[in-house]
């Protein structure tokens, strides 16, 4: 029977549990912190609909973090906004405000990729980092 | 003549345990140094195999004076060697001073050797390995490295245990948080993987990745080009 594990997963699989130790404090205050931008952005006047639903769609996503493996949860939440990128430039392109606040959540969904060091969290946020229209 | 043939034949056992002796002591040695070149460089290593292998023949000289198994000179030899590493290794008690716990009987007096050796092989790895991993690793960007240059050593070497990967894996990520400048992390991850594997094989690493890792190549990792992208987004101007 052929050993199917790699000769250098000892490596990548410590490599990665390590860095979610040493970060995990942190990522879990910047999801707080975009929870919180979400939760005031359902709360602004005149939202479409549709976009109310992503948003809350969205902090649930975000709130499983803690219930799951944070970084699965955070790929789903990464995935969900990348397709919805357009409703959501649509929905924020009228206020300075209710942009000003996405923004932040994809500046801070940016830094929880860069410190995850995952591949596929880094390419949602480059891809929201690029598609956001300010 | 008979006697002449006895003696050799003696001689010839001793030698045995003697280097039944060595060869426990070397194995002991490689498990801690992993490179036997530098065991044979270090003079403390040379007088810590010499202990073993004088301590089996003086086991094997209490063998064959009492006579045990004396129709098996074979299994005189075994008994020696075995028996010399038992009682090299043996405590008669175990004492603790403040936090440390401390062995007494034989095994403190072989410890003393073990440490110097140690100390010895650390300095002679040190001195000759730093300006050879120096040179290897300049120009090498450690963000671009840490993940690519470790796999492909254990990708080619194969046989690194997962416990060493996972240690090896917990070091350089402490590097990475580290706030050392990127040339100080390049030459620690240089250090690291130059303790694991040998500095051929990671010269021959840092050769092949070349075109990926170095700080001028055109290649951009993913980290950086998300560091773009976010401060793109933050200079974003008001529309």
């Amino acid at each position: 029977m052929s050993n199917s594990k790699s000769s250098f997963a000892g490596f990548v699989d410590g490599y990665k549990s390590r860095n979610i130790a040493t970060i995990e404090g942190v990522v879990n205050n910047k999801i707080e912190e975009i929870i919180d931008f979400l939760t005031s952005l359902t709360d602004a006047q005149n939202n479409h609909p549709n976009f109310n639903r992503i948003l809350n769609r969205n902090i649930n996503l975000l709130k499983k973090t803690g219930q799951t493996d944070m970084i699965d949860s955070l790929i789903s939440f990464g995935e969900s906004l990348k397709s919805s990128v357009e409703l959501i430039n649509n929905a924020t392109n009228a206020s300075t405000e209710k942009r000003e606040k996405m923004r932040k959540v994809i500046y801070d969904f940016g830094e929880i990729a860069k410190m995850t060091e995952d591949n596929a969290l880094i390419d949602l946020a480059i891809f929201l980092a690029s598609n956001f229209k300010y | 003549m008979y006697l002449l043939a006895y003696l050799n034949m003696e001689t010839l056992f001793y030698f045995i345990s003697f280097l039944i002796g060595c060869l426990a002591a070397s194995a002991e040695l490689l498990s801690r140094y992993k490179k036997f070149r530098q065991i044979v460089a270090v003079p403390a290593s040379w007088v810590y195999l010499a202990i073993n292998g004088v301590a089996s023949c003086c086991a094997y000289f209490i063998v064959a004076k009492y006579a045990i198994a004396k129709d098996n000179p074979v299994f005189q030899v075994l008994i020696a060697g075995t028996s010399a590493l038992v009682i090299l290794r043996s405590s008669v008690a175990s004492i603790k001073i403040g936090d440390k716990q401390t062995d007494i009987g034989i095994a403190s007096i072989l410890q003393v050797f073990l440490n110097t050796a140690d100390r010895a092989f650390d300095q002679a790895r040190s001195e000759s390995e730093l300006s050879e991993v120096e040179k290897i690793m300049s120009g090498i960007d450690f963000e671009k490295a840490k993940i690519a240059l470790p796999t492909t050593c254990f990708t080619i070497m194969k046989n690194v245990p997962e416990a060493e990967q996972t240690l090896i894996s917990e070091e350089v990520n402490k590097l990475s948080k580290s706030d050392f400048d990127d040339a100080t992390k390049s030459l620690n991850l240089g250090i690291i993987l130059a303790g694991m594997t040998d500095l051929r094989l990671l010269k021959k690493a840092v050769e092949v990745l070349q075109k990926s890792i170095r700080i001028d190549s055109q290649h951009k990792t993913k980290s950086q080009l998300l560091d773009e992208a976010l401060i793109n987004l933050k200079n974003k101007p008001n529309p």
